[in-house]
């Protein structure tokens, strides 16, 4: 900061304007009415404290920054207003205490903070930029005496750059006023004054700095990482507790999902029919669907079939469901299975039933897919294709058969 | 203290033909900026202050060292329990708020009534201010149970699309708290501004030079400057007078908007504000009546200035006594049978003696300021402006966790006994607010010089008032 | 099993232990079968690496876990077993054993972890009701402390063994006995109500006829036994049909708490505590402590233990007279007035009253008792008898007398201990340890390693009862299979299982020995009725017949009925603990942290005495007092309790546990025990009471841990206190509530409660609760099955003491009148979920809000904790978490634990607020099954953790808006209140209150005997 520094001879100096000292405030008051007849525009007063009666002397206009401050007080009620009645009864509506969503009264207090909070903070920054504060290269500092100005002396100072100002002229009306001490001048350097190179490293060198974060934030975004991430509080997130299908260390096989106990009965799971469930009729294989057939379970059969079931053995039962087809592509060992030839036909409801509940060589079991139900209907379907795909022309109801020819 | 001092020549006098003096001993400009700055300007330090210094900083550590342990243990280290969730840290942080009030109270208040008395005492109060709110800041933010969540406290945009209730009392708390912390910040700093300048001007090293004047931001006195300046100070005066009285109006409903008994009660905001500037003044002359006499101030810190605050604390003594008399009668008169026993219980019950305290120092100790002879003598106003803090304190814990431990249903009453942590933290409180205190003291202008130099006997005698 | 191995084969470090593990060839075999038949334990053989391995790896867990996400694996079924949905709790039939009788459960089990204890609503023993008991064995389960290894003690100590080498060398021991025809052998095992065990000891019995059998149990029904002799001469069960009866005398008994049948009983009780249904029954009590039965009395007489044979006599003799048309014997003492008007309402109400006598009074008690009831034609009516399952066992205490002489005379070569705990509980005279010193070979099948089997030279690890077969008989002996829900988490077998493995080299498994019986027991039933009885829990039409007895007249033989303790002196009482029941629950933390109903005391225990006593001896509340009986003597907190009878000390058993485990206290492991040994001045010839006992005050003052009046009470907060009661628990008399039905309204008055604001609506469900005073028993079932619903934890006595329990449901208890003979108020209070909470306008951050079924809602992950919610509660039911209470998890000795919690129940960390939340995940369960179903949720579909082990049905839980539903008709009737009304908050739980039935000529003055009482004042 330039003022911090005594002025230097050799770099080269101008006058930047004249400083009269005084060293009582009545003084400076007349001096200051002087001045201002004088008809000089750029000049101004200092004093260590403010001096009764200055402005008029002066002829200071009062500051516009009361009506900034009414401003921002406005605004402040306004954004806590909004902010209150958009957050909690229009964004993200809440029944608290079954209370309205947007009551005044609850909501004065927060008004009034902002209202002073944001008057007050226009208030201060508000002085300072109409003081033109900070203003630390003052040229004014240039002049040792003028470091009383905060302790016990007045001055009046008149800049170079008033159209009115001529240094020898200037200096004699400053003389010529009363009580004035001491008239001299201050001066500002010729050429801007060089910052030096420590300023610019560092400040370099901030810059750099501040380019980090950013720079991290993007490696970070751009690249991936096989670590979960970092996690300093774990509070609620993972909790010492098993959810479903999660490991637990304690078991062989790692599962916290445990199997229940062979030969125990759960709660609904009597399954006491045994044709039903079974699909037996005490060492037999049942031989007939033991539910109810109608055209609803038909159709549910259907469906199911082509869900479970199609993929491998075929829309039609052939056995050339689409797993057929892309093994015989590729050429991979598939042993095709149809469910329509004599050997499916001849099977009885009970085995196929079974078959689709526990699998059979290759062929996954479905009894956890598909329910009791809905097996009994696939068999509905399944002996309906292998009637159907057997079909003779007998079959064929007398008034359709031309149809067919 | 010797008393020649005031002896010499007294300015307590009440004769209205003879104005007194607010500056004792012939001050001129420059003795003025002498006697300020010298505080600040002494090479090294004194013994005193390093010894004070020390004990105050070991209580800071050891402060923020508990604050550790309880986050990386929980809020379960201190004394708290179900049904008193609010203990220690609630009582400490309406105690420091409270402190925190006169700072701002004389600066304003004062100002706007053109108490030009103030001039030597506001920026020491102010300042006084600024570190107790921090104190108190302090203690909500490590309330919580989750303090590393404590930021949701505020109306961010979140990724959980949720807001803050605007309906909660705490929340308003933390707009209250946070903007009497900004403006009154912002106050003090403005204020000390031209002087920051002067101990620029003075200053002998570069480094001090360049600090000061970096915080001096290049002022330089000019009378453009001082007329927006004055303006924004009294914009901020008249600003800073209604925060002051809100504030603690909105810490008073953190309680009186609950429906705890003994808390829901509709005085409480003028209850506690007059609590606040009480305590305030207290914890001002407490602070006053020592560094006036170390820092060689009494000049300017005359014994007036402490009578006139001593009168204050006269009258806030009687307010607070005469809540406590409408609480007692309201309570009886509601007919509520959980108020009556809320009451009752506060004055005989368990904590009983706490209320005793509490009426002893804050209603019965300060009716000695009656007497002009407690109120100028030094030492007496020490003991009386103590004894009223401790009152204070005991207030609000009276309050908290008195009414907390025993509410409406009987099988759910409980005991509360603090923890050392508990009464770590108070002290720690008290050491971090001293620590600072005494940087203040030490490296900035503990008297606002550019607002003495004005109310000077050397200034045209128009401007010399009491 | 694809899945597994590439799971195995190394993902992360922490894995890499378990690695070596799968290459382990049994583990090998694992993977080769999905689901191994002998269950996922680790094979017995190598447990003990197997065991250190794996904890190995949950070590690892928690470092890998360090600062970053924990790493997530999927681990799903390959093979979905049929019907099990992934994440869909099943239920499973199951039943246990307690000290001799079947308990029958149903046990939720979540992806095949059993998770939640109820009871069997089918059964008729316990129709959906438990006890604490039967709701904390998940915790039990889960103990870590349990111990998998069989053990061996020797010099150094005790070192693990195997199975192997165990039944070896019992294998060895019973061979040398066999030549002796089983001379040497001999069995002490524990009451079990097992037809299986009963069956495989008879075999025991064929194959080594010398081998001796003993049982015992430290608190047995032998003295009911030898008083139906008496009456009968023959043993006989009492099974009681509280329903019926109009007048119930309980003399020293508690039918509602410590009986083998109160769950029942509590149902059939309180079915006649509605005045709104039919009308009420009258309940007298004498007894010298507060029992369960002697909170819910209408009249109570305190009466030392001792003096109740002769207040026996004398009502008998007053009901002679009465029945002979005499008037009975004058005499204007309280009791005599009290014995008058009893035996007069016996009288009037004939066949249906009831006389029932407890089993800590002698035989001849019982006898009279069985007499009154033939004469007052109540038996066959309120009182059947059924038949002994063990007609003819020698007492317990003659049993462990002789089994400890015998074992002092070295006839005893080879002892086998099945289960119970007889080094800690066998009377103190009999000095079961020192005894057990001389058997050579000793081994326990226990659950812990214990006191017994530490003094054992094997422990032997025993299956619990979720991880077993086997087989039980309720009170009114109706038969239950034990069903697994779960194979054995560490390598334990079953009391049937070590049997069988004694009498053959390779036994059938433990289902085959069960079905086997069944076969027998159902009278060759089918596999279709086997599976039908698993599926129902109880085999129908099992239980006993009835007999046709009468009750002769008192034999000359028949000693007189006279005061067992003397006026003078004092009366030392043992009873059954609450919690800790013998000691055998010692280390179970919910049990612990349970307050006990009457003192609140937890994890401790305390003698109880009179305030008259209490002052006679100069003992104030929580000072140190000196008990001394025949040499021995030991130091125990005084708990001053109202209404205990002058002269008498209660204290309860079960605690000084020194081999409980990390609980209940260890001195291996430095744990140190809770509570103070009571048994050490328990003797053979007095273990119910005893009279010769010294009492002094010892030095020093000890603090009680209580959830109730922290601390003892001021003059000014006692009176606060008594001023408020009545209005929180409204009672009255049902006369004053004939006379003014709407009684409730006036205790509290009012002016009208408006809102300043149009209050919400809510249409669709307003779930709502209702809590019936007059069935309330206090019996704290529920506090201990909230608990295990929601995964509230425990804090320990500490935290305890400084009132930081977290119960998410809490049971009040207030006494009135005097302290002589105070009546107890019980009012359980949960969070009362208001629709006008106070609580969610505090909350700064919107963490508790209403959902829009009017719940208050706590969300967990938004709360800060504020504790500004907790202040605003004027009924204080929400919980903090001051610390993190499930820290200890982190230990990998408890990664077993956390297979208990409720996987839809948050585990709440510390910092965050919480509170009863009227159970939501299973209202939210209920309603994803409804919607599902595409219907409306059904009245009663939903039953809330509390209301479904209610034995005496007293909560209601329902929706208000359902106008049929049982909690709007509750909310609707003239006894319905809600507490602290007069905020205007609106809470959705309502009490209704409670109205006692006292008899006219006893203080039957209604309590409130005009409005002005307290209501125009409120």
């Amino acid at each position: 900061m330039n003022h911090d520094r005594p002025s230097v001879p050799e770099t080269p100096q101008v006058v930047a304007g004249l400083l009269a000292e005084f060293d009582r405030p009545e003084t400076l008051v007349a001096a200051a009415a002087r001045v201002k007849a004088a008809g000089y525009r750029t000049w101004d007063c200092h004093s260590p404290f403010p001096v009764h009666g200055i402005d008029p002397a002066m002829g200071i206009r009062p500051t516009i920054l009361p009506w900034l401050v009414v401003g921002a007080g406005t605004a402040g009620v306004l954004v806590a207003l909004v902010m209150q009645w958009w957050t909690n009864a229009v964004d993200y509506p809440l029944n608290i205490s079954g209370k309205p969503l947007f009551s005044l009264p609850a909501n004065i207090p927060v008004t009034f903070e902002l209202l002073i909070l944001f008057s007050a903070l226009t208030a201060f920054l508000g002085a300072l930029a109409l003081n033109g504060l900070p203003f630390f290269s003052n040229p004014i500092f240039s002049n040792p005496r003028f470091r009383r100005v905060t302790n016990d002396r007045f001055f009046v100072s008149i800049s170079a750059a008033d159209p009115a100002f001529g240094e020898e002229a200037t200096r004699a009306f400053l003389q010529s006023l009363d009580g004035v001490a001491v008239v001299e001048p201050f001066h500002r350097p010729a050429a801007p004054p060089k910052i030096p190179a420590a300023f610019h490293i560092a400040g370099a060198l901030a810059v750099c700095m501040a380019c980090f974060p950013p720079l991290l934030i993007a490696y970070a975004r751009a690249t991936k990482s096989a670590k979960p991430r970092i996690h300093v509080w774990p509070d609620m997130d993972s909790q010492a507790k098993y959810q479903t299908q999660t490991a637990h260390p304690l078991f062989p096989d790692r599962r916290s999902m445990r199997a229940g106990v062979p030969g125990t009965v759960a709660v609904g799971r009597l399954n006491a029919d045994e044709r039903l469930y079974e699909g037996k009729d005490g060492e037999q294989w049942v031989t007939s669907v033991p539910v109810e057939i109608d055209a609803e379970r038909m159709r549910r059969g259907k469906e199911r079939y082509e869900i479970y079931c199609a993929p491998c053995h075929g829309l039609s039962g052939e056995g050339d469901g689409i797993m057929a087809q892309r093994a015989l592509e590729r050429e991979e060992p598939w042993v095709r299975r149809s469910l329509v030839d004599d050997y499916a036909v001849k099977l009885p409801v009970g085995s196929i039933f079974n078959t689709i509940r526990h699998g059979k060589n290759t062929m996954l079991p479905y009894g956890a897919q598909v329910p009791p139900a809905d097996r009994w209907a696939i068999v509905l379907y399944v002996k309906a294709l292998q009637r159907a795909q057997n079909a003779t022309i007998d079959d064929v109801p007398e008034e359709l058969r031309d149809k067919l020819q | 203290m010797s008393d020649l001092a005031i002896r010499a020549d007294d300015n307590t006098g009440n004769d209205p033909l003879r104005r007194a003096p607010l500056a004792l001993g012939g001050q001129t400009y420059a003795s003025v900026t002498e006697t300020v700055c010298a505080v600040a300007e002494r090479e090294g330090t004194t013994r005193a202050w390093r010894i004070a210094f020390a004990v105050s900083a070991t209580l800071t550590l050891a402060f923020f060292a508990s604050i550790g342990y309880l986050i990386v243990t929980g809020v379960g280290v201190w004394g708290n329990t179900n049904p008193v969730y609010w203990a220690f840290p609630i009582v400490n942080f309406v105690f420091w708020i409270g402190i925190g009030h006169a700072g701002t109270l004389i600066s304003a208040i004062l100002f706007l009534f053109r108490q030009k008395w103030r001039t030597s005492i506001n920026r020491f109060a102010e300042a006084m201010t600024i570190f107790a709110v921090m104190c108190a800041g302090i203690f909500p933010g490590i309330h919580v149970g989750r303090v590393w969540l404590a930021y949701w406290l505020a109306p961010y945009p979140n990724q959980m699309l949720l807001w803050p209730n605007f309906r909660s009392p705490l929340l308003w708390d933390v707009f209250a708290v946070s903007t009497y912390a900004t403006v009154s910040a912002m106050f003090w700093y403005l204020g000390m501004v031209p002087d920051l300048a002067t101990l620029r001007d003075r200053a002998k090293t570069p480094i001090r030079r360049t600090l000061y004047g970096l915080f001096a931001l290049g002022w330089h006195g000019s009378a453009r400057q001082w007329h927006r300046y004055e303006r924004a100070y009294l914009l901020l005066a008249a600003l800073a007078a209604p925060l002051v009285l809100s504030v603690h109006s909105v810490v008073s409903f953190d309680f009186a908007v609950s429906q705890v008994p003994g808390w829901h009660t509709t005085i409480f905001p003028p209850y506690f504000v007059a609590g606040a500037i009480f305590s305030g003044f207290a914890m001002v002359v407490t602070l006053m009546v020592p560094a006036r006499a170390f820092f060689g101030l009494k000049n300017l810190v005359t014994v007036r200035h402490l009578e006139n605050m001593n009168k204050i604390i006269l009258l806030t003594s009687l307010i607070v006594g005469y809540a406590y008399g409408t609480e007692l009668f309201i309570s009886w008169y509601s007919g509520s049978t959980y108020e009556r026993f809320a009451f009752f219980n506060r004055a005989f019950g368990p904590l009983g003696w706490g209320y005793g305290l509490m009426v002893l120092c804050n209603v019965l100790v300060p009716q000695l300021f009656w007497f002009k002879k407690c109120r100028t003598t030094p030492w007496i106003m020490l003991v009386v402006a103590v004894l009223v803090n401790v009152g204070m304190w005991f207030e609000r814990f009276v309050i908290i966790v008195g009414s907390l431990s025993r509410d409406y249903l009987p099988s759910s009453w409980g005991h509360y006994v603090p923890t050392a942590i508990d009464l770590l933290m108070l002290v720690g409180s008290f050491g971090l607010f001293f620590t600072l205190f005494l940087l203040f003291c030490r490296y900035l202008p503990m008297v606002a010089i550019a607002e003495v130099k004005p109310v000077l006997p050397v200034t045209k005698p128009a401007d010399e008032t009491a | 099993m694809s899945s597994v191995e590439r799971n195995t084969k190394g993902d992360g470090r922490y894995w890499r232990s378990l690695n070596e593990l799968a290459d382990a060839p049994e583990f090998r075999r694992h993977l080769e079968r999905e689901f191994p038949a002998g269950g996922d334990s680790p094979p017995a053989g190598v447990s003990r690496r197997r065991w250190l391995q794996l904890m190995g790896a949950s070590m690892a867990l928690g470092a890998a876990s360090g600062c970053r996400w924990e790493r997530e694996e999927i681990r799903p079924f390959v093979k979905r077993p049929e019907g099990h949905v992934p994440g869909v709790p099943e239920r499973y039939a199951t039943a246990y054993d307690l000290s001799g009788t079947g308990r029958s459960l149903t046990v939720t089990a979540f992806d095949g972890r059993p998770i939640k204890v109820e009871g069997n609503a089918n059964h008729p023993m316990s129709l959906g009701a438990t006890d604490a008991w039967a709701q904390a064995a998940i915790l039990e389960f889960y103990d870590p402390d349990r111990n998998a290894r069989v053990l061996l003690r020797e010099q150094a100590g005790q070192r693990a063994a195997s199975w192997d080498e165990a039944l070896s060398c019992l294998r060895a021991a019973i061979g040398t006995a066999r030549e002796a025809g089983g001379a040497g052998l001999a069995i002490l095992a524990e009451p079990d109500s097992s037809p299986t065990r009963a069956r495989l000891q008879v075999r025991l019995r064929e194959a080594l006829p010398a081998a001796t059998w003993f049982e015992y149990a430290p608190f047995s029904d032998d003295q009911c036994r030898a008083g139906a002799v008496l009456a009968f001469g023959r043993g006989a069960r009492s099974q009681y049909r509280l329903g019926e009866a109009d007048v119930i005398a309980c003399l020293d008994a508690d039918p509602l708490g410590h009986h083998p049948a109160a769950l029942r009983h509590a149902r059939d009780f309180a079915a006649r505590r509605d005045p709104d249904r039919g009308p009420m029954n009258r309940l007298y009590v004498v007894e010298a402590g507060y029992s369960t039965t002697g909170v819910c009395a209408d009249h109570r007489l305190p009466l030392r233990a001792g003096h109740v044979p002769t207040l026996a006599s004398a009502l008998e003799q007053a009901v002679t007279v009465l029945l002979d048309g005499k008037s009975p014997a004058a005499g204007d003492t309280d009791r005599d007035r009290f014995v008058r008007v009893l035996a007069s309402d016996l009288v009037e109400h004939r066949g249906m009253g009831l006389v029932v006598a407890g089993p800590n009074q002698p035989a001849a008690v019982h006898a009279a008792v069985h007499r009154m009831n033939q004469a007052l034609r109540n038996a066959g009516k309120t009182v059947v008898y059924t038949a002994l399952p063990d007609e003819g066992r020698p007492t317990h205490v003659d049993a462990i007398g002789q089994l400890a002489q015998a074992m002092r005379d070295g006839q005893v070569k080879t002892l086998l201990v099945l289960g119970g705990n007889p080094v800690f509980d066998a009377p103190a005279d009999v000095a079961f340890a020192s005894a057990l010193a001389r058997v050579p070979e000793s081994f326990h099948l226990g659950v812990y390693n214990d006191e017994t089997s530490r003094a054992c030279r094997w422990h032997l690890p025993r299956a619990h009862f979720l991880e077993s077969w086997g087989d039980v008989r309720a009170y009114d002996g109706t038969y239950s299979v034990t069903q697994p829900i779960i194979a054995p988490l560490y390598g334990g077998k079953s009391a049937i299982e070590l049997l069988a493995a004694l009498l053959e080299e390779n036994p059938p498994g433990p289902r085959q020995l069960v079905r086997e019986t069944f076969q027998a027991v159902g009278g060759g039933a089918s596999e279709a009725d086997w599976r039908r009885t698993l599926h129902d829990g109880l085999l129908p039409e099992s239980g006993g017949r009835p007999l046709e007895l009468f009750a002769q007249p008192r034999s000359a033989s028949e000693p007189e009925l006279a005061a067992t303790s003397g006026d003078g002196g004092f009366e030392l009482v043992f009873c059954l603990d609450p919690a800790v029941h013998d000691g055998r629950f010692a280390n179970n933390g919910w049990l612990q942290e349970l307050p006990d109903p009457l003192t609140k005391i937890t994890w401790d225990n305390a003698v109880l005495v009179g305030p008259a006593t209490a002052e006679r001896l100069g003992i104030v509340h929580e000072s140190l007092a000196t008990l001394a009986r025949g040499g021995r003597s030991l130091d125990i907190a005084a708990y001053v309790l109202p209404g205990v009878a002058e002269g008498s000390l209660m204290v309860t058993v079960g605690y000084g546990r020194t081999a409980a485990g990390h609980v209940g206290g260890d001195t291996v492991l430095g744990v140190e025990s809770v509570g103070v040994d009571t048994y050490a001045l328990r003797t053979a010839e007095a273990m119910s009471v005893a009279t010769d006992v010294a009492v002094s005050v010892a030095k020093g003052r000890y603090r009680l841990a209580t959830t109730q009046d922290h601390h003892a009470i001021d003059r000014v907060g006692a009176a606060g206190r008594d001023a408020r009661v009545g209005q929180l628990v409204r009672a009255t008399t049902e006369e004053h509530y004939r006379q003014h039905p709407e009684f409730v309204e006036h205790v509290v008055h009012t002016p009208e409660l408006k809102s300043l604001w149009a209050e919400k609506a809510y249409d669709g469900h307003r779930w709502g609760m209702t809590i019936d005073l007059s069935k309330c028993t206090g019996c704290s079932a529920c506090v201990v099955a909230c608990q295990a619903e929601n995964n509230v934890p425990i804090v320990g006595k500490r935290e305890t003491m400084r009132g930081r329990e977290m119960h998410w449901l809490r049971i009040d208890r207030y006494f009135e009148g005097a302290p002589e003979d105070p009546s107890v108020a019980i009012q359980p209070v949960a969070c009362h979920q208001c629709e006008l909470a106070p609580c969610e306008q505090v909350c700064p951050v919107a963490a508790t809000v209403h959902s829009a079924e009017g719940l208050n809602d706590m969300a967990y992950n938004r709360c800060i904790g504020t504790r500004y919610c907790a202040n605003n509660c004027p009924y204080k039911v929400r919980r903090f978490n001051y610390f993190n209470w499930h820290k200890d998890l982190k230990d990998a000795r408890n990664e077993v634990v956390k297979l208990m919690y409720n996987p839809d129940v948050t585990i709440r960390h510390r910092g965050v607020m919480e509170k009863c939340t009227y159970c939501v995940q299973r209202i939210q369960a209920a309603k994803i099954e409804a919607k599902n179903a595409g219907r409306a949720v059904g009245e009663g579909e939903i039953q809330v953790a509390c209301q479904q082990v209610c034995p005496a049905q007293a909560i209601a839980f329902g929706d208000l808006a359902d106008e049929t539903s049982a909690v709007a008709a509750g909310q609707r009737s003239n006894r319905a209140y809600a507490l602290l009304a007069e905020l205007n908050i609106k809470p959705r739980t309502e009490y209704l209150a409670r109205i006692r039935n006292p008899h006219p000529l006893l203080g039957g003055t209604p309590e409130l005997s005009d409005d002005e009482r307290s209501g125009h004042t409120g």
